[in-house]
This record gives structure tokens, C-alpha cells and sequence, in this order.
């Protein structure tokens, strides 16, 4: 659908151009003069004639062609033709009876017949000015009588020639007037069918016109209605014709105007403007507008013209367009992925609001400027490939670190592609940042829950199999050490009876064989060696029973534990950590055992308690000092509170929002995953507990672990 | 009369140091390396206590300890096991029937300590079955005397007559 802004242009009327009345006027006052010079003509040869009553035609002629030729001057242009015409007839018919009259009393016995002859072809053409042919058959007819007469009557031939003349310059007379207004009628009808082929047309125009076209007029009333107005406004013609258009179908301006105002508007000038008229059924049809005053010539406003177009169609569809335009913005906008455009060069076309803030901008400061600039150091490095990669149109898909402006570290899936035009030309490339921080973290978690779950299993596994030696060292050095007893007995009754009953000389060989193997020293120190022996023996199994509670590598349920005692097994598992630096003293209060996943919960006392071993390793290391780690154990209410404090150097007020985020560490590189007090706290959360610490730079830090007793309060989650 | 144990374990370190343990106790050792040999033990000899580890080739101790429950059901068994979840726990009890689960390592007093209550449960019980079978043996001893005792008055009545 062509929507011409301009409204159809009107043909221009060709009415007035099909009556020529100036030049009518003009022809006939030359007809008049030619008649008047053709009487003269005849005044001449009349003179020459002795025939009286040719005397008296001559000045009946001359009176009548001085009257026509007087008429004729009276007919000045702009006068009414068709009075004038009658004018002319009534004179002409006068003339012609007064002549007749003349000649009928001048003529004698042909006086009548001449009279007659004479007259009625003048008559016959007046009253039937425009028959041509008839007018010259009866003119004809009339000359060939009045010769027949005038020969019977033996007419000199001189009168035979002026009755002749007489009678065909009535037929001249006829013949032009004839001619003049045939012609005359023939351009009156052409203009009329001009005209009406013109106002045909318009209407076919009118009627095919795509637009509703209603006319008004001055007082706006309805004066054209076009079929697309009937089908638009539901109303027919006859309907609307001389309705009020206001009353008739209610309209509402896009800026709010009235139509009265719109009309008063037009007067000055063609108005343009989108439109809501409502329809016969009450519903409001979305038009464009085009209303033009008419005026006549001398510049009066006659009336009103409204072109009106249906844009509802338009007006739907421009509608779905910006929904699906605004939903693609909000999809855009909306997305927790960010989404980078940038043209060929690397520009930055478009960039939504979480790319903005993955890179610390505002979208509005990245428009326009190369994408480099936005990227943060550690990034701009292979920026040149980057750039070449993008014109190329290669897409990419890469996991990237982003450093934070905040400091923190940010996981980014990167999946770019290159945009191309309808010809297949690189214009851009779009860039979707999918973060997965938080995937990568808990992954990470995972990975190391696996890790110490994978160790649990071994620890445990070591421990079944160190059980089984340590059963048997022990047996045996029980027994050693009770063979050794009664061997020693037998030593004791063998040196009695050797000195009652042997020789001084057998019994001072013998002292010198112990002495030499140094007995004394053996009888003393075995026994003391043996039980040595025997508290390692304890001691191995203390750790390897630790152990084995420690790990909890099967347990997945919550089972009621006795946190003391797992306290006390994670001490005996972390005491390499914290031997040679710290020394341990235990406040365990009277707590009910708690519900909880004992591997898990160690997992956190061990995190915190080698935590604590290393940050008084720190603090102690040059100096001959050794810090302390407290632990202590009591009942608050519905919860058990557990309490790690070290004496270590303290946590950086700078730092302490970010111990437990995942990744963060201070040690060195080998030392810390740093993600022991993020596991430590979710391990914390599931248990529906908290997990807190408060520290004094220099002075130490204390963790507190707060768990409920009551487990259905808090989210039953078995561990990951 | 010594109260026999057997040891059952696939650790031959393991058998020898609990027959040392077990040195000058009042108990006669016999040790078997794996449940075959155990159950031959069984077969020839009558034991009152078994102590049988649980990890073993060919069967485990739970197997085992339910196999000698079916052979000599008034042998006390014992479960010695380096393996202590609660569920081989669970199961060697319930199923087993054992009378006590030690874990390894277990020291010496603690296994004469549970040997000496196994002892003691088990004189006990024979004990128990002893006076059980001479009070039902008694009413029959009773009838019989009073048969004998009416059979000899009889006999006394005619010598009297």
C-alpha cells in the first residue's frame, strides 16, 4: 500500500473553457455585418431595377439590416446569449412580417405569393435555426417556385434573377445562421461531455479512492461520501449526506485538538495529522488526516475537504513491532548474562547493563569506544588477536578469569559470534558473558569434599590396616615383657643358690660375666624399654582411632555426636600442626550430644584449629614463645557453642570480609586452597548453625560455631 | 578342667601373639589361619570359646561365627575386628549371635577380662542345663524309687506274712 503523504490532486474543472461566449459575440456581429453588406449589395441592384415595389424590398431591407446591425451593437459581450438571441429572433420575425406586409401591398396580384415566398424561408429559419439541410430544401424549394412563378407570369428576366437572389440570400441567411449555431451546440456538447467525463471521472476517483473522503460543506455538513468512507465509518451516503459531520463520527486528534479547531486550522492551511474517528459500531479507527479548506474564486471559503486514510493496519503492525522491538530491548536489558556488540573495529555497540557491570562501567561510558579499553590489564594482552579474530568473523568460546573492580576474581564463559550483513560481511561480533562464579565455586567445593571424602577413605583404610600390626606389636611386647619377668626371677634364684651352694670362685666368674654384659643395666632398663614400648603402642592406636572418627568417610546422615569427643579426636588428628607452636587447652563443658554429619562438622574443626596453629605459627616464628589454641564447649539455649580462640597475629580488618569467600587466601602458594572457611561455613549453614569469629590484630582470633540441638528447625540437607 | 578357645585369623602375627597374650591363662589355645581350618578345628574338637576375626579369604567372620552358632551351639563366640562400622557391628550381632565385638587393637586385659566373663556365662549356662535336666530327670527317679520302694513292701509284706 502506497501511503502518499500528499493528498490526490483534483483535475481542474474544463467547464468554463467550453463556452466560448467572447468569441460567439464576435461571429456573430461578422454575421451581422456580412448581412447587412449583402442588403446593401441588393439596395444597389434594386436602383438599377425600375420595378417599384424592388424599391420598397430594398428599403425593407436596409430598415431590417439597421436594426439587426443596431441589435447587433447592442449585443456587447457578457450580455445573456439566450435573451439576446431572442432579441434577435423577435426583430428578425418583426422585420420579415413588416417586409412581407410591404410586399403584399406593393406587389399587386404577385404581390401576395412574393410576400409569401419571401417570407417564410426567413421565418422557417428563425423558428428552426439549427436544421441546416432543411433550411436549405425549403430555401431551395422556395427560390424554385417563386422562378417557376415569375417565369409563368413571364417575369423580365432581370426580376426572374432578383427573386433568385432574394431567396438565396434567405437561404445564406439561413445557411450561416445554421452553421453558427451548430457549431455553437456542437462546442456546447462537447464541453457538456467534457464536463461530465470530467465529473465522472472525479467521481470515479472519489468512489476508488483508498481514503475516506469526506466533503463538507461550509457549515459542515456532509456533501461527499465516498465509498471508503461508507465501508470505513459504516455509514452509507445517503446517511451521511447533510449530517453534521461532528455528530456524525466523533473524532480525537493526536494532539488533542477538536475537529472544530482542526477545520478552523485548515482555513489557513492543509492539515496533516493522525486521527481516531469512531465508527458506526462504536469502534475508533487509527486514520491519517488531511484537511484542506475549499474556497471559490474570489478566495471565500466554501467548504471543507477530509482525505482520510486508514493507517490501523499500520498502526497494528508498528504496534507488534515495538512490542517485539521492547521485548528483544528487555531480553537484552534483562539478562543475567552480559551482552557485548561491538562493530568490525572493535567498537562497542551496545553493551547491557550486567556487561557493564562485569567490567565496572556504565553502559553509556562504553558506547563508541574500542572494546580494549574496557577490558581490565590482565585481559588486554592478546587484545590485537582479539580485534583480528572479531574482523575475521571467527567465533570464540573461552572460559576467562575477570579481576573484579571490587577485588574479587570472576568466572566468565565467553561465547562470541560474528554478526554479518544480508551479503555475508563481517559488520560486528557479539559477545555473551555467562558468569559462573558461582559454578566454578561450588565445583570447587565439590571437588574438594571428593578430595577429603577420597582421603577418609584411604585414612580409614590405613588405619584397618596399622590395627592389625599394632594388635600383635602389642601381644608381643606384652609378652616380652612378661618372659622378660620371669626370666629375670630365674636370674634372682639362680644367683641365690649359686651363692649358697656354689664356689666363691664360680660365683665371682659369673658376677664378672654380668658386669661384663652389664646385667644390672638390662635388668633395669628392659622393663622401663618394654613399657615405653607399650605406651607408643597406645599412643599409635590413640591416632589411628582418631583418625578413623575423624574421616566419618561412610557417614552421610545426621547422627547424634558427641562434639566433645570429636573435639578432642580432630586435636589428636591436627596435633602436628600445632605441636611445636601452640599448646592446647580444652574447657569442654557438659553439652547433649548434637545432631550432625561428624565427618563434616570435624572438617570445619579442623579448618579452624590448623587455621589457628598457623596464625600463631606467624605470630611465635623468630621468637622462642608459644601461643595457646583454647577450645571450649557449652550449651546456650538451643544451641551448642563451640569456641576456637587462638593467640596467633590476628585477622586484618582490611581482609575479614573476605576470609570466608571461596578462593581467598593469604598463605602461600601450596599452603591454602583458601577455601577451608568457605567449606567450614557451608558445612556450618547446612547444619542450620552459624559461623562466625571475632579478632584482634596482635591478640588472636576466635571462631564460634553455633549449632542447634533441635534438628527439625534447621533444613535437613545431607552433605555433598 | 581348662576351657578351650580358638582364634580364628588370617594373620598368622595375629594368632601368635594372642596364644602369647593368653600365656599362663587358664586357657588351651588353638589357633586356625582361615575359616576352612576353623571348621576342621570344630569338627574333631568340642570348643567353649571362639574368637574369630571378621575380614578373612574365602568367608567372613560373621559367615563363620553363624556356621560354628550351627555346629556347637553352646560355644561363647567373640568378634575380633579391626573393621568396626556400626553396620558389620549390627549384622555380626543380629546375625552371628556373638556374644561381644572387640576392635582391634584390644589390649590384653580387656580380652581376659571378656574370656573370663565368656567362661563364666558358659559354666553358667551348662550349669543352668545340668540342674535343668536333674529336675526333670527327678520326678522319673521318684517314681522309680516309689515303684522299687512299693515293689520291695510288697515283697517285705509277704516275707512278713
Amino acid at each position: 500500500m502506497n501511503a502518499p503523504n500528499a493528498p490526490p490532486q483534483l483535475p481542474e474543472p474544463a467547464i468554463g473553457a467550453a463556452l466560448p461566449s467572447e468569441i460567439t459575440t464576435r461571429e456573430r456581429r461578422g454575421f451581422i455585418f456580412l448581412l447587412g453588406a449583402a442588403n446593401l449589395f441588393f439596395l444597389g441592384l434594386d436602383l438599377r431595377s425600375s420595378w417599384p415595389s424592388a424599391a420598397l424590398v430594398t428599403s425593407g431591407r436596409i430598415v431590417l439590416s439597421t436594426a439587426l446591425l443596431a441589435v447587433a451593437f447592442v449585443l456587447r459581450e457578457g450580455s445573456n446569449e439566450v435573451a439576446a438571441r431572442r432579441v434577435v429572433r423577435a426583430l428578425a420575425l418583426g422585420a420579415a412580417l413588416a417586409f412581407g406586409a410591404i410586399v403584399w401591398g406593393t406587389g399587386g396580384t404577385a404581390g401576395p405569393y412574393a410576400a409569401f415566398f419571401g417570407v417564410l424561408p426567413i421565418v422557417f429559419t428563425l423558428a428552426v435555426p439549427d436544421d441546416l439541410v432543411a433550411t436549405l430544401v425549403f430555401s431551395t424549394v422556395c427560390g424554385a417556385i417563386g422562378v417557376a412563378r415569375a417565369t409563368v407570369e413571364g417575369l423580365a428576366p432581370s426580376q426572374i434573377a432578383f427573386w433568385c437572389l432574394a431567396h438565396a440570400s434567405s437561404g445564406g441567411y439561413a445557411v450561416a445562421s445554421s452553421v453558427l449555431h451548430g457549431r455553437l451546440r456542437l462546442r456546447e456538447r462537447r464541453a457538456e461531455r467534457a464536463a461530465r467525463a470530467a465529473a465522472e471521472y472525479q467521481a470515479m476517483l472519489l468512489e476508488n479512492l483508498h481514503d475516506a473522503v469526506i466533503g463538507m460543506d461550509a457549515s459542515f455538513r456532509i456533501n461527499a461520501w465516498n465509498r471508503t468512507a461508507e465501508r470505513l465509518f459504516g455509514f452509507g451516503r445517503q446517511e451521511a449526506m447533510g449530517r453534521d459531520v461532528h455528530e456524525l463520527i466523533p473524532s480525537k486528534y493526536a494532539d488533542g485538538s477538536s475537529m472544530a479547531e482542526i477545520l478552523e486550522r485548515a482555513r489557513a492551511g492543509r492539515v496533516q495529522m493522525e486521527v481516531q474517528r469512531r465508527s458506526r459500531g462504536g469502534e475508533w479507527l487509527s486514520l491519517e488526516s488531511t484537511t484542506v479548506a475549499l474556497r471559490g474564486s474570489d478566495g471565500e471559503v466554501l467548504g471543507y475537504l477530509s482525505v482520510n486514510r486508514d493507517i490501523s493496519v499500520r498502526k497494528r503492525a508498528e504496534a507488534a513491532l515495538r512490542t517485539s522491538q521492547q521485548r528483544l530491548q528487555r531480553i537484552l536489558e534483562t539478562s543475567n548474562d552480559g551482552i557485548w556488540i561491538m562493530d568490525a573495529e572493535g567498537r562497542t555497540e551496545y553493551a547491557n547493563a550486567r556487561a557493564a557491570e562485569l567490567f565496572g562501567f556504565q553502559a553509556e561510558e562504553m558506547l563508541g569506544r574500542p572494546f580494549v579499553a574496557a577490558l581490565p590489564e590482565s585481559l588486554r594482552s592478546d587484545a590485537a588477536g582479539e580485534l583480528d579474530a572479531i574482523s575475521r568473523g571467527e567465533p570464540r568460546q573461552v572460559e576467562i578469569t575477570l579481576r573484579r573492580p571490587d577485588g574479587t576474581d570472576a568466572w566468565l564463559v565467553l561465547s562470541r559470534s560474528a554478526l554479518r550483513d544480508s551479503e555475508g560481511r563481517v559488520t560486528g561480533a557479539v559477545s555473551v558473558f555467562l558468569d559462573v562464579t558461582a559454578t566454578r565455586r561450588a565445583l570447587g567445593e565439590l571437588q574438594q569434599a571428593q578430595k577429603l571424602e577420597a582421603v577418609g577413605h584411604l585414612a580409614a583404610g590405613i588405619a584397618h590396616e596399622i590395627n592389625t600390626p599394632i594388635q600383635f606389636i602389642g601381644d608381643n611386647t606384652h609378652f616380652l615383657g612378661e618372659a622378660f619377668t620371669a626370666l629375670a626371677a630365674l636370674h634372682q634364684r639362680c644367683r641365690g643358690t649359686l651363692a649358697q651352694r656354689c664356689s666363691k670362685e664360680a660365683t665371682a666368674e659369673l658376677e664378672q660375666a654380668e658386669r661384663d654384659l652389664d646385667v644390672a643395666y638390662l635388668l633395669e632398663e628392659t622393663p622401663k624399654t618394654i613399657a615405653r614400648s607399650l605406651e607408643g603402642v597406645r599412643r599409635v592406636s590413640t591416632i589411628v582411632r582418631a583418625m578413623k572418627e575423624f574421616a566419618h568417610p561412610d557417614q552421610n546422615e545426621r547422627v547424634s555426636v558427641d562434639l566433645n569427643h570429636s573435639l578432642q579426636a580432630t586435636l589428636e588428628v591436627a596435633r602436628s600442626e600445632y605441636k611445636y607452636v601452640a599448646d592446647i587447652e580444652t574447657d569442654f563443658g557438659e553439652i547433649p550430644a548434637v545432631p550432625c554429619v561428624a565427618g563434616d562438622l570435624n572438617q570445619v574443626f579442623l579448618n579452624i584449629i590448623v587455621n589457628a596453629a598457623h596464625g600463631i605459627e606467624s605470630a611465635v616464628s623468630g621468637t622462642h614463645k608459644r601461643g595457646t589454641i583454647r577450645v571450649t564447649t557449652r550449651r546456650d539455649g538451643v544451641e551448642v557453642v563451640v569456641a576456637i580462640a587462638d593467640t596467633g597475629c590476628g585477622i586484618p580488618e582490611a581482609i575479614r570480609d573476605k576470609v570466608f569467600d571461596p578462593f581467598f587466601t593469604t598463605k602461600p602458594v601450596g599452603r591454602g586452597t583458601g577455601q577451608g572457611l568457605a567449606i567450614a561455613r557451608s558445612i556450618v549453614k547446612k547444619h542450620g548453625g552459624h559461623l562466625s569469629f571475632t579478632s584482634k590484630v596482635g591478640a588472636g582470633t576466635t571462631f564460634s560455631i553455633r549449632l542447634p540441638l533441635d534438628v527439625g528447625k534447621a533444613p535437613r540437607d545431607s552433605a555433598a | 578342667m581348662r576351657a578351650t578357645v580358638l582364634i580364628v585369623d588370617d594373620e598368622p602375627n595375629i594368632l601368635e601373639g594372642l596364644r602369647q597374650a593368653l600365656w599362663k591363662s587358664p586357657y588351651e589355645v588353638l589357633t586356625a589361619s582361615g575359616p576352612e581350618e576353623a571348621l576342621g578345628v570344630l569338627r574333631e574338637r568340642k570348643v567353649d570359646v571362639v574368637i574369630s576375626d571378621q575380614l578373612m579369604p574365602g568367608m567372613t567372620g560373621t559367615e563363620l561365627l553363624g556356621l560354628v552358632h550351627d555346629r556347637q551351639p553352646d560355644a561363647v563366640r567373640i568378634m575380633l575386628s579391626g573393621h568396626a562400622d556400626a553396620e558389620t557391628v549390627i549384622r555380626t550381632i543380629n546375625e552371628g549371635e556373638v556374644y561381644r565385638f572387640l576392635t582391634k587393637p584390644c589390649d590384653r586385659t580387656e580380652l581376659l577380662v571378656t574370656l573370663h566373663l565368656a567362661c563364666e556365662k558358659l559354666s553358667l549356662e551348662r550349669e543352668n542345663r545340668r540342674l535343668l535336666a536333674l529336675v526333670r530327670s527327678q520326678p522319673e527317679l521318684l517314681a522309680s524309687l516309689e515303684r522299687a520302694k512299693a515293689s520291695s513292701r510288697s515283697t517285705d509284706d509277704r516275707d512278713g506274712a
